[in-house]
């Protein structure tokens, strides 16, 4: 660990470059080489099966908007008990009641989304 | 841990975060995107976040990782509050530009 | 500490009861005794009773414990004056309750911090509820308009609050107050840039939340778009916590470099209150009007924040007093304004006309809150701003002064322009004589009036309790 210097990271800097070389070389040569046969058919987004009907972007249901939003919010919460689970034993008995404490108020909100129907489906 | 986070001088995480902030600021000043406004404030918001890690470990004090955590929380309730505030305005214009907000004017 | 507890616990139960259709005159009566109880709590065991709670978190000496009574007082007089504003609604209202309370919560933890940590959470947890009850009509654009406007310039002024919070840190190695305030007492004399520009970041920051120049371009669109209720409770309570927390972090932990931002403060104060009431005299709609009042009142009480050399508790009289004799008179003129709305459909002062002759009782709170207001005796906004003013002279800021004296010239000619639309304007129809107010009300508004009235020949209530 003590013999970190800027040295250090060349084969770094060297893979990056192998990793674009190869990219940048393997697109430039598939555009030269392959062969080119553009057709309305070619250019759509599914070429076989059914045709596409309408717009990618159409709004999708607000349901998905409302669980990814809550998805969120309680996923974040859980990084408040890392440092709890990182000192389980020094906090001992209080540490877990505050967790009681704070994990009550996530599920009295849980409980509300709940009961508001938030997340179902129909 | 320590070690590996202060081989990089203290200044060049100043100098990255600043960066990082000052592209927030510019994306929230320039961009007329409701979402993209957006996700440039969280790009502040993170560019703290890293600054006061390094602070924190080049200093061997812990309450500036602990403020990270905080920060990631509020950030992630303000996400779910404005992303619904968005929506209800789609909802009502079809658009989420902030140019098209120009109703309030005295 | 209790008064954070019983209102968090408040708020959830406020927010499950709406769940199960609790009667919501029954969650606003336990709302408004609670609240009041925690006030009486709050005054009678703490004050000169210091009480650091959390880890130093949080500190509860007399400044907070005042602020907090302030905060709790008035939400609790606007929670009366309520029912014009709920009797639109029909779902939800419980949810309105708990969302305000949280809003409370957030205060509290603004006007007690005593680590800059405690300070974000308080800002935000203000913030994120007062989104979406700047939103909550969710049918109407002008409401959707300034929510989205206020959450991106909130959101926007959070990352500028963290940045001066985190370059802070850097350099003292602390978010501890009292840890600061020494850092600068022993290094006072060199201030590095870093430290500059997180004092300028917080400075810029607080100044948004307050709405003073040239942060404040978001405070007239917003106060116009949100509901009338929303905007009373924003330009009132939230104005207070605001201000307490300002005056907390720059008075107390940043006095000693005090000379390095007292600059910055004289302009921002000069800048504030001349945009606030040149301005106001071109509007027509009400809300707009007391938008800009509001931030020509916010110059006023920065010009309380110059007051550092001065002895302490005459300026926490001064800042005291003000807030106080603004906020009571705010939520005066709001609660006519309120009852107004509610059988005309707009907020333009012509909507005002002939108010006095329809409702004598309406009239008579209009003229005194307005008085009070423009800083006419013998109201309290005349002592209020007569404290302020006698302070900036014997601090040596004469031009300031000067400044402020011609605006408040300024400002009574605005105000006018709305009594005069009440007291000498006929009015256009007769719906302004349907307006019909219960019992509750009338008692509140007219102890408002003599609360204004007293506080304006008694000024030592509430100037010399520190």
């Amino acid at each position: 660990m003590e013999t970190n210097l800027p040295v250090d990271y060349l084969p770094i800097l060297i893979q990056f470059f192998v990793a674009a070389g190869f990219v940048v070389t393997t697109m430039v040569l598939t555009h030269l080489v392959g062969p080119k046969r553009d057709s309305k058919n070619k250019l759509e987004s599914f070429e076989c099966g059914i045709e596409s009907v309408g717009n990618a972007r159409n709004p999708f249901s607000i349901k998905y908007f409302l669980t990814a939003i809550l998805f969120v919010l309680f996923d974040v919460e859980v990084i408040f008990m890392y440092p709890w689970a990182v000192n389980f034993r020094e906090l001992g008995i209080f540490g877990f009641v505050e967790m009681l404490i704070f994990m009550t108020f996530l599920l009295v909100g849980f409980f509300y989304v709940i009961k508001r129907k938030a997340l179902d489906w129909e | 841990m320590d070690s590996i986070i202060r081989v990089i001088p203290l200044n060049y995480y100043i100098f990255l975060s600043a960066a990082i902030f000052c592209i927030g600021v510019l994306g929230v000043l320039l961009r007329r995107n409701a979402i993209i406004i957006f996700m440039s404030v969280e790009l502040m918001l993170n560019s703290v976040n890293l600054l006061l890690s390094a602070f924190s470990a080049y200093r061997s004090d812990p309450s500036g990782q602990v403020f990270v955590f905080f920060i990631m929380a509020v950030a992630a309730a303000e996400v779910a509050v404005g992303l619904a505030i968005i929506v209800m305005i789609y909802r009502n214009t079809n658009s989420v530009d902030v140019n098209l907000l120009d109703k309030l004017r005295g | 500490m209790v008064a954070l507890i019983s209102l968090s616990i408040l708020g959830v139960f406020s927010m499950i009861a709406g769940l199960f259709n609790v009667n919501t005159k029954a969650v606003l009566t336990i709302s408004i005794v609670t609240i009041l109880g925690v006030l009486g709590f709050t005054a009678g065991f703490h004050w000169n009773n210091d009480y650091s709670r959390f880890y130093d978190m949080l500190n509860f000496d007399n400044y907070a414990v005042a602020f907090t009574c302030a905060i709790l007082g008035s939400t609790a007089i606007l929670l009366l004056f309520s029912e014009h504003f709920f009797s639109n609604i029909k779902q939800y209202i419980t949810e309105y309750y708990s969302l305000i309370i949280f809003s409370v919560v957030g205060m509290i933890a603004m006007v007690a911090f005593d680590n800059l940590a405690m300070l974000f959470l308080g800002i935000e947890i203000m913030s994120v509820p007062l989104y979406i009850l700047v939103g909550s009509q969710k049918k109407n654009l002008l409401s959707n308009e300034s929510s989205l406007k206020y959450f991106l310039m909130g959101a926007f002024t959070t990352g500028i609050l963290l940045m001066g919070i985190t370059l802070i840190y850097g350099e003292t190695g602390s978010f501890d107050l009292s840890t600061i305030q020494s850092y600068f007492q022993e290094n006072a004399t060199d201030s590095s840039p870093i430290l500059l520009v997180g004092l300028f970041f917080l400075l810029a920051a607080m100044a948004f939340k307050v709405s003073a120049a040239p942060f404040h371009f978001w405070t007239p669109d917003v106060y116009q778009g949100s509901p009338t209720f929303i905007t009373a409770f924003m330009s009132t309570v939230v104005k207070i916590a605001g201000f307490g927390a300002f005056f907390r972090l720059f008075y107390i932990c940043f006095a000693p470099i005090s000379e390095v931002w007292t600059t910055a403060i004289w302009v921002m104060a000069a800048l504030t209150i001349t945009i606030g009431s040149i301005t106001a005299v071109f509007q027509n709609d009400i809300k707009r009007l007391l938008a800009y009042s509001s931030i020509s009142h916010a110059g006023y009480m920065l010009i309380s924040l110059l007051m550092v050399k001065n002895v302490e508790s005459e300026a926490f009289g001064a800042i005291f007093y003000y807030v106080i004799s603004y906020s009571i008179s705010s939520i005066a003129l709001f609660s006519v304004i309120m009852a107004v709305q509610k059988v005309k459909d707009s907020s333009s002062i012509d909507a005002f006309k002939g108010l006095a002759k329809a409702n004598p009782l309406l009239g008579i709170i209009a003229a005194v809150s307005i008085a009070s207001l423009a800083g006419l005796p013998p109201t309290a906004g005349f002592l209020a701003k007569f404290y302020i003013l006698k302070s900036t002279v014997e601090s040596g800021y004469v031009w300031l002064a000067l400044i402020a004296v011609t605006n408040a010239i300024i400002g009574i000619f605005y105000y006018f322009k709305v009594l005069i639309a009440i007291y000498f304007k006929e009015a256009e129809d007769q719906s302004l004589s349907l307006i019909a107010s219960s019992l509750a009300y009338k008692i509140v508004a007219v102890l408002l009036v003599i609360g204004i009235l007293v506080l304006g020949i008694f000024p030592d209530l509430v100037y010399s309790i520190f």
